[in-house]
């Protein structure tokens, strides 16, 4: 509950200040929001499964991101930044959908 | 399946990568962490309001929230800003009509005090018909339109036309000054391509995708207005090149060619004639000196 809370304060301050994003930070948003939401959806998953810990949730929030836009910054180097970022983007969404299927089982036992 | 798999082996071991990205996505820092920490004796899962929990979970918010607004108002600025450049656009292009219109005007006060100043009646008819060969004069008679436009569907290729390249089916500048030349070589008197009169230093040229005639942009189909006798000149120009040319245009590519010849058609003045002057240099000089620029015809 009390994570809910914090997740719904922090969206409505970012609306609120609406920060203008320098543009060279712009690329890495959509990327960042998903990893973020992986972190997230594992959380959750891990709180129904009663193994959470939020050490390991925080770190693998951060690495998530930091990896994730670190694989953008080389493919942006490399030349091949779309199909990075698409390998990327396909493994975090396949890592969210898994989890929300679980969260599923746990909380419709369907 | 030829040899069987060793032992202790999956037969789908090669596949791993899939497999444990498919089977395995909850990070298992969690499992490590629970087991560890039921060894030390303590709960399995730690309390869901500790403050590190509460602050990720803002910056997470945060993060969304802001990532939200700039991904979504993003395109609002340059939308506004195209729209701004079109409105500038068309302020501009009005403003050069009007003025158009005013230099017609004052073009036409200044034939009628030239007329009422010179007195002399030779010079005068010697002023006009001057005056009607260079174009700074409208004139009516007979003679025909012709109408180009492009084949039908070329031009539908967004990208091509984006590039600038041209593409088949499309009338092109080189096009409109053959047409043009081959008019002036049947005897035409008087030429205007879409209501722009054509003088002796009107330029026809291709800028990005749009025909240009005196750095005026034309639009599609473009209208060539040829005035001259009536009895001799149509022929001479359907016989002559420019004939020959325009059947090649539509047998080959497409473009649609429409022909009216007419009793009564009016070509406008030319706007924006200015007076050059021609002074012969010194023989054996090669430069020409500043301040006498020579006739060109572009």
């Amino acid at each position: 509950m009390i994570p809910a809370i914090g997740l719904s304060l922090g969206i409505i301050i970012g609306l609120l200040l609406q920060p203008a994003v320098p543009v060279w930070l712009q690329p890495y948003l959509p990327i960042a929001v998903i990893a973020a939401l992986d972190a997230v959806f594992g959380a959750v998953r891990a709180i129904l499964d009663g193994i959470f810990d939020d050490k390991v949730f925080v770190v693998s929030f951060l690495s998530n991101v930091v990896v994730a836009a670190f694989i953008v910054f080389l493919g942006d180097k490399l030349g091949v930044g779309s199909q990075l970022s698409t390998g990327v983007v396909v493994v975090l969404g396949v890592r969210i959908f898994s989890n929300v299927a679980a969260i599923r089982r746990h909380l419709f036992d369907a | 399946m030829s040899a069987p798999a060793p032992q202790g082996r999956r037969p789908d071991a090669s596949m791993t990568l899939l497999t444990t990205m498919l089977e395995r996505p909850l990070d298992p820092g969690y499992a490590a962490a629970a087991a560890r920490r039921e060894a030390q004796g303590g709960t399995r899962a730690t309390s869901l309001r500790s403050p590190l929990l509460v602050i990720t979970s803002v910056l997470i918010g945060l993060l969304v929230g802001i990532a939200s607004y700039n991904l979504t108002t993003a395109n609002k600025p340059r939308s506004q800003a195209r729209a701004d450049l079109i409105g500038q656009i068309q302020d501009r292009r009005s403003q050069v009509d009007a003025l158009a219109t005013k230099a017609a005007a004052l073009q036409g006060q200044l034939t009628a005090r030239e007329a009422a100043q010179l007195g002399d009646p030779t010079l005068t008819t010697r002023t006009r018909e001057l005056a009607t060969a260079v174009g700074a004069v409208p004139l009516h008679g007979p003679g025909f339109t012709l109408t180009m436009d492009d084949a039908p569907g070329a031009g539908a290729d967004e990208a091509a036309a984006g590039n600038g390249s041209a593409q088949e089916g499309q009338v092109l500048a080189k096009d409109l000054q053959f047409v043009t030349n081959a008019l002036w070589e049947a005897g035409a008197e008087a030429v205007s391509i879409n209501g722009k009169r054509l003088t002796a230093t009107s330029a026809i040229r291709f800028a990005g995708s749009a025909l240009v005639v005196d750095y005026r942009p034309l639009t599609r189909p473009y209208v060539i207005t040829a005035l001259g006798d009536p009895k001799r000149f149509p022929a001479k120009f359907a016989d002559g090149a420019g004939g020959t040319y325009l059947s090649t245009l539509r047998s080959s590519f497409g473009i649609r060619v429409d022909t009216q010849v007419s009793d009564d058609l009016t070509v406008p003045a030319a706007v924006g004639l200015i007076t050059r002057y021609a002074r012969g240099g010194d023989t054996g000089t090669a430069t020409p000196s500043p301040g006498t620029p020579s006739p060109s015809a572009r």
